[in-house]
């Protein structure tokens, strides 16, 4: 028996020259889940809540108070709600569905070998990826919106005196940084979950893997939670012009 | 590019990874998060305006009820002026009725006194008219047929000690 360990997603089928990894096509079937409860809760929306629309209405009025009290501004609050709750509520849809047991042991032939079917979603470095970019440029656009772009190129790039052209780079190295911190941390966690999990299961099957599914489980809610948190004070930050901008405006 | 490699980054899964998001994000945000919203709020107007409508009713109810008191006060202030103004009236009806019945059977009283009194007195005076004729012819027919010389004398005599008696 051979334990194997992938970083990347295993390929199970291809689309042309397009090759279907497992996350993508689980990626794929949850949206495709996650779209469908999208219709079946707007459709069954009364003024007197059922118990599942109770529950919805819970947690999307509990997130909208946090986001605002976090955010400070009501608009900007309405405004990064929808992408910062997605990106909350599919990072933490996704980490659970792993939790659903026996995936690991369906596996499938393909033409490069024996592959498991299933893998968590958000054990794809690309996805991950996606949305850190999505998050910070959604971060930078809203700091060229509110600095405009001049102010905002003078940010990172600034002659004023050698200080400040160092700490320009330094905002400049620190808005890279970002993409990496925020990507591995959310990713590395994941990917790090699933492979404890497989490798406890591997060593000794019964109970050694259960206090290392709840901490994968524990993972799994708070990565998704600091995600969308820390994509929301990005934000936030962004939004909100600093006190050295208003000295410098006047 | 090795790590690129590793980490199975491909650009069109990775666009395709974004498309999928992009629509995930609009439809949960047109067709969840939004309807949601809109009837948490209508709900929220919905229980304020029920509670400004509670608080509205109670504050009529209130003030219904403190009309009918003053009402009913009034009422009972009314009624009893009214009903102290019928016994006055009464009181006054009954004194002026008895007064003037004590007056009627007072006159009557009189007249009927006068009326009695005329009467007896023509009565008496008829009568001692009449007892007057009377003893007048009987005393002449006894005269003319009784007295003679010795019973005139016993007679006057006897009418004579009557007298002195």
């Amino acid at each position: 028996m051979r334990l194997d360990i992938s970083l990347a997603p295993e390929t199970l089928f291809h689309i042309g020259s397009l090759a279907i990894s497992n996350s993508f096509f689980w990626l794929i079937v949850v949206s495709v889940f996650l779209l469908v409860g999208t219709f079946f809760l707007n459709r069954s929306l009364k003024m007197r809540p059922g118990k599942i629309q109770n529950i919805v209405e819970m947690l999307l009025a509990g997130a909208y108070d946090f986001v605002e009290t976090t955010v400070g501004d009501k608009k900007v609050a309405r405004r990064s709600f929808p992408l910062v709750f997605t990106l909350f509520f599919f990072v933490l849809f996704s980490n659970l569905m792993t939790f659903i047991p026996g995936q690991a042991a369906v596996t499938i032939q393909t033409a490069d070998g024996v592959v498991p079917l299933f893998r968590a979603i958000i054990a794809d470095y690309g996805l991950v990826f996606m949305m850190t970019m999505l998050s910070v440029l959604i971060t930078q656009i809203v700091a060229i919106y509110v600095t405009g772009p001049f102010k905002y190129i003078g940010r990172f790039l600034n002659f004023s005196s050698p200080l400040n052209f160092f700490l320009g780079l330094m905002d400049l190295i620190g808005e890279v940084a970002k993409i990496m911190s925020l990507s591995f941390r959310l990713f590395g966690n994941i990917f790090a979950g699933e492979v404890l999990g497989a490798v406890m299961l591997f060593l000794f099957p019964f109970f050694l893997p259960l206090p290392f599914a709840f901490l994968g489980l524990l993972t799994a809610v708070v990565q998704a939670f600091v995600f969308a948190v820390l994509t929301l004070v990005f934000i936030s930050m962004a939004a909100t012009v600093t006190e050295a901008e208003v000295e410098s405006a006047k | 590019m090795g790590l690129i490699q590793a980490l199975g980054i491909d650009g069109r899964i990775l666009l395709a990874q974004f498309l999928n998001f992009a629509v995930l994000v609009f439809v949960l945000w047109r067709f969840a998060y939004k309807p949601v919203f809109k009837i948490l709020e209508e709900r929220r107007l919905k229980i304020e305006k029920g509670l400004d409508d509670a608080d509205t009713a109670a504050k009529s109810l209130l003030l219904t009820e403190e009309e009918n008191k003053q009402l009913l006060i009034k009422a009972r202030q009314e009624a009893s002026v009214i009903i102290e103004n019928a016994q006055k009236q009464a009181d006054l009806r009954q004194q002026a009725v008895v007064g003037k019945a004590e007056e009627e059977i007072a006159a009557i009283t009189e007249k009927e006194r006068a009326k009695i009194s005329a009467e007896k007195e023509a009565i008496m005076s008829q009568l001692k008219n009449e007892v007057s004729s009377l003893v007048l012819a009987g005393l002449q027919q006894f005269l003319s047929e009784n007295m003679t010389d010795k019973r005139d004398q016993e007679v006057v005599s006897k009418i004579v000690n009557n007298l002195e008696k």
